[in-house]
């Protein structure tokens, strides 16, 4: 396939993508009212920075050791 | 067009970063999203609004269809937590085994949010369904207080009494259906683990690999 051609699949994939996603989403905010996907946000928001902070990648010592100073002699 | 190349460019990056199967990913959606719509359309038929009866096979085509994308990131979200978790793990068991916990953890969340806003949906349609009866017979005190043997609230009588008993049964229903969703989602996504487990995301590019062998050899000095 070309560049022309891939480009123009992707893009339509994507919007494809996009369009059924917030159909999807449109859809449940429809069946259940506002209301519940305002505290549903909230909470998806609450776990998500909790997953951030305790998933962040931590350094270990060994691997990268924390350059010492000696004093000359 | 320029802005179209940029973000036609900017999609395969970050396809390119997130290194997971896709294919993988999209057969778990389409299995747990098909699972799921098949407990939902049972939930509906059984306690769902009368307005919003249809036949059930063209109904869950639908409903899955339409959920589809919502499993489908939910799928490739727990394979990146899992990834993070334990892609460097050299044991496949913890591998296979944490990618189908989350799977099944995350993939039930999505269902059971489904089948919440759908019961939602036809208890809205349910009281409103009731009021109207009610506004029509002008006749609330010819409507029994309790149903089908369930104690209705203290002082609750009448299209109250109905709106309890039609809440409490959509309650019992999600319950229900939450445990089924679990143990369902759990079944699929093991079977689909067996067959495609081996190829859950990609092996970090080769400079990843080379930083991680430049930053090792300090312990492996140590070691010597």
């Amino acid at each position: 396939m070309n560049g022309a051609g891939r480009k123009i699949a992707v893009l339509m994939v994507a919007v494809v993508g996009v369009v059924w996603t917030i159909a999807s989403v449109a859809t449940l905010v429809y069946w259940s009212g506002l209301m519940l996907w305002v505290a549903g946000a909230l909470a998806v928001g609450v776990f998500g920075w909790t997953l951030r902070v305790y998933l962040r990648p931590t350094q270990h010592p060994e691997l990268n050791p924390v350059p010492v100073n000696h004093p000359s002699v | 067009m320029r802005a179209v190349e940029r973000t036609v460019q900017r999609l395969d990056e970050q396809r390119k970063r997130l290194r997971l199967h896709w294919v993988t990913v999209a057969f778990f959606a389409i299995v747990i999203a098909f699972a799921d719509g098949f407990w939902l359309t049972s939930m509906q038929g059984a306690v769902g609004a009368l307005q919003r009866n249809e036949k059930p096979l063209g109904r869950w085509l639908r409903d899955s269809t339409l959920m589809l994308p919502l499993f489908f990131v939910g799928v490739a979200v727990a394979l990146l937590v899992a990834r993070r978790l334990c892609g460097n793990s050299r044991s496949r068991v913890l591998k296979v085994g944490v990618a189908a916990v989350l799977i099944t953890v995350i993939g039930s969340a999505v269902g059971i949010a489904e089948v919440a806003a759908s019961s939602a949906y036809d208890y809205r349609l349910q009281t409103v369904s009731l009021e109207q009866k009610l506004a029509f017979n002008h006749s609330h005190n010819d409507v029994p207080p309790v149903a089908a043997g369930t104690p209705a609230a203290k002082g609750c009588t009448g299209l109250c009494a109905q709106k309890e008993l039609t809440l409490a049964t959509h309650l019992k229903a999600i319950k229900l259906a939450s445990w089924l969703l679990l143990v369902s989602n759990l079944v699929v996504v093991l079977w689909v683990l067996m067959l495609r487990g081996d190829r859950l995301w990609r092996s970090a590019p080769a400079d990843q690999h080379d930083a991680v062998a430049k930053s090792s050899r300090p312990v492996e000095a140590v070691l010597a």
